[in-house]
């Protein structure tokens, strides 16, 4: 029982496995592997083209890999009902309903999502939404209209949240509301997983990072790992060992 | 509330119609008006034939490949999807069961509607009577239409392999259907289980290109309903394709003096097609109406001298609609150097420029005309000399910016239709 347990203890809550995937003839993922545990929020980073958004379409099941898997608590994704699919997504661009206010979103996500555990009130009050609550989409400002998009994937029931640029658009008052609120998800037991352009933003509250470079997994790990592969000192900003990297991997190559 | 989604999606749905009420009704109305005329038509000819007069042999031949042209380009040539959901159902409820119901419900609206337009087609064809052989008919239109909706999903999903298999399956759904036999209704009901069974059960949807679609779709929609033709304009040039096609301005070796001409050229062969394919079907229009006698059964058009107003109508708006793409493309020159990009070209040198083109493109279509009425002759000279009056006055005022522009254009259009009406009289 106790060689069970460790094991058990070992196993990650989320793991991409050599997932490989292609546009036709163009590589997107060339055998990606990593994984996470709950509890963590853990930051994609890579440059554009990277494969960021196709490994997240990969995640979300828009795409289906070539090869490869991806587990979620032991389980494959691909497995999951379609009623009790565990997985909630922030996309980078607002898509929403033209003549929808935007209350009437939020109750469209809860009829949808009905074993969510997040009320309507309680999200529009975190995220200061009621005041617009009779507007329609075209009415709002580039920032609400991000914050309905992070309402509506809250408002579902999940393990893990996808943020694909959650904080574009956003004030700084907003992205700190949007970080105290992606660390509240963290301290739920929640996976978080955090794809930014904006290094210094998610610096503070990122367990891990995974550096995506041409479809692959350049480097993964803590900030404090990524410190110490890339030999900077103490103290330095994610975004002087971002440019580290992808210069050792360049001379490398 | 247990269907609270589905009233939201009603709502906006609802709300949508209204907004294009308010902002589009002056078009609607001409919409309807024309509607209206078309239906005249129709109900004439069906009056004129008789009540129990069914199509003859030959026009069920026509009439079925006419329907099975156009399934052939729904299925092979759409770009736009069959079963169209909106594109926020589709980021906010693609892995719920949610969207498969959604999903589910446009197809069987798609089926519906092809019952509705089956049973029309099947009613002209029999004459209004509703025999065993209607009943037949209207099983088999049915049968083909849902098979070719499905086949187009799964098309416009698929890739390589697979699209083979549709190509084969398209093929033996419309030998099915000019097969008149109580075995092509089994073989067709058996391709329609198993297209559907393939569509629900095995294909693997493209969602990110469906769901670029859907937004771009409804992007442009909402432009419409709106009136708002910049945005219109936008979408357009943002849904073309990003890669250029054919020779490149540095391919050419241009010099300052035919640097201009060339660019003309360039962007009248790259310019999106639509356009062109419009303006080519109405010189066909033209020439169907007045040369062959495929209309003559419709009140009016058997009436020679109404004809020939109509194809000259048709040939001289071919004309004035190239002429308005090629001057609108002098003009964005003319705007750009206006603008401040320095640019080595006085407008007179752009008019000229840009003049050749159009004048090289009238010639061959002058000359297409002359032998497809068989009208070639000396004539061919002053309609030439009217076209370039028809080009240039114009292409002056609106790049010179006079206060004439309005009146060039009238101008030219009347000068336009009497030239080209004289030289097909003739």
């Amino acid at each position: 029982m106790y060689a069970r347990l460790r094991r058990k203890e070992l196993k990650m809550d989320f793991e991409v496995k050599q997932v490989f995937y292609s546009y036709g003839d163009i590589l997107a993922l060339d055998g990606i592997s990593f994984s996470a545990n709950r509890g963590q929020i853990v930051g994609l980073v890579g440059e554009n083209g990277a494969g960021k958004s196709t490994i997240i379409k990969n995640i979300y099941r828009y795409l289906k890999p070539d090869s490869g898997t991806i587990m979620l608590d032991g389980k494959d994704i691909f497995s999951y009902p379609s009623d009790a699919y565990p997985i909630s997504y922030i996309p980078d661009v607002p898509v929403f309903y033209e003549e929808l206010s935007l209350l009437e979103h939020l109750h469209f996500t809860k009829a949808v999502y009905p074993r969510g555990v997040v009320s309507i009130g309680e999200i529009m009050e975190r995220l200061d939404l009621k005041e617009h609550q009779n507007k329609i989409p075209a009415a709002l400002s580039r920032g609400t209209r991000q914050k309905l998009m992070i309402a509506m994937a809250l408002l579902r029931e999940y393990e893990l949240l996808i943020a694909d640029e959650p904080f574009s658009g956003l004030d700084p008052k907003q992205i700190a509301v949007l970080k105290a609120l992606l660390l509240e998800q963290k301290e739920k037991g929640k996976i978080v997983l955090l794809s930014s352009h904006l290094l210094d933003v998610t610096e503070n509250i990122c367990d891990q990072y995974i550096v995506i470079k041409k479809g692959k997994c350049l480097l993964s790990g803590s900030k404090q790992d990524l410190l110490s592969a890339t030999q900077l000192p103490e103290g330095s900003t994610m975004e002087a060992v971002y440019l580290k990297l992808v210069e050792q991997d360049e001379i490398s190559s | 509330m247990k269907y609270q989604a589905e009233i939201l999606l009603i709502k906006n749905y609802l709300r949508r119609i209204k907004g294009t009420i308010r902002h589009t009704w002056q078009g609607l109305i001409g919409v309807a008006a024309v509607g209206g005329v078309l239906l005249y038509q129709f109900f004439f000819v069906i009056a004129k034939a008789g009540y129990g007069t069914g199509a003859t042999e030959r026009g069920v031949f026509y009439t079925l490949l006419l329907v099975a042209a156009v399934n052939s380009f729904r299925v092979f040539l759409n770009q736009t999807p069959v079963f169209r959901i909106e594109a926020a159902s589709v980021l906010h409820t693609y892995n719920t069961g949610y969207f498969r119901k959604s999903l589910f419900r446009r197809q069987l609206f798609s089926v519906l509607a092809s019952v509705l337009i089956s049973g029309i087609i099947a009613c002209v064809m029999s004459g209004f009577l509703f025999t065993a052989n209607f009943l037949m008919r209207w099983l088999v239109l049915t049968l083909y239409i849902s098979v070719c909706s499905f086949l187009s999903w799964i098309f416009y999903h698929a890739n390589g392999k697979i699209r083979g298999g549709v190509c084969a399956a398209y093929s033996l759904c419309t030998f099915l259907l000019f097969w008149r036999s109580v075995l092509s209704v089994a073989g067709s009901a058996l391709c329609l289980c198993a297209v559907w069974m393939y569509a629900q059960r095995i294909l693997r949807l493209n969602i990110p290109k469906y769901f670029e679609r859907l937004q771009h779709l409804e992007a442009a929609s909402a432009a419409i309903s709106q009136n708002d033709f910049a945005r219109m304009q936008q979408l357009a040039e943002e849904n073309r394709s990003a890669y250029v096609r054919g020779p490149m301005l540095y391919h050419l070796h241009p010099t300052k003096k035919s640097a201009l001409w060339i660019k003309s050229l360039l962007e009248l062969i790259r310019m999106q097609r639509q356009p062109i394919v419009l303006l080519a079907l109405l010189l066909l229009f033209g020439w169907i109406v007045s040369r062959t006698n495929l209309f003559t059964f419709m009140p009016m058009l058997d009436d020679p001298a109404i004809t020939r107003v109509i194809s000259a109508f048709c040939t001289a708006t071919t004309f004035s609609g190239l002429y308005q793409l090629l001057i609108k493309q002098a003009k964005t020159v003319s705007d750009k150097r206006k603008l401040g990009l320095s640019l080595p070209f006085t407008i007179k040198q752009i008019i000229v420029s840009y003049g050749m083109t159009a004048m090289v493109f009238s010639l061959l279509l002058s000359l297409a005309i002359s032998l497809l009425y068989t009208a070639f002759s000396i004539c061919l000279i002053p309609l030439l000399l009217a076209e370039a009056i028809a080009y240039f006055v114009p292409c002056c005022t609106k790049l010179y910016e006079t206060r004439f522009q309005r009146g060039a254009t009238i101008f030219s259009n009347m000068l336009l239709c009497v030239s080209v009406f004289w030289f097909l009289m003739l």
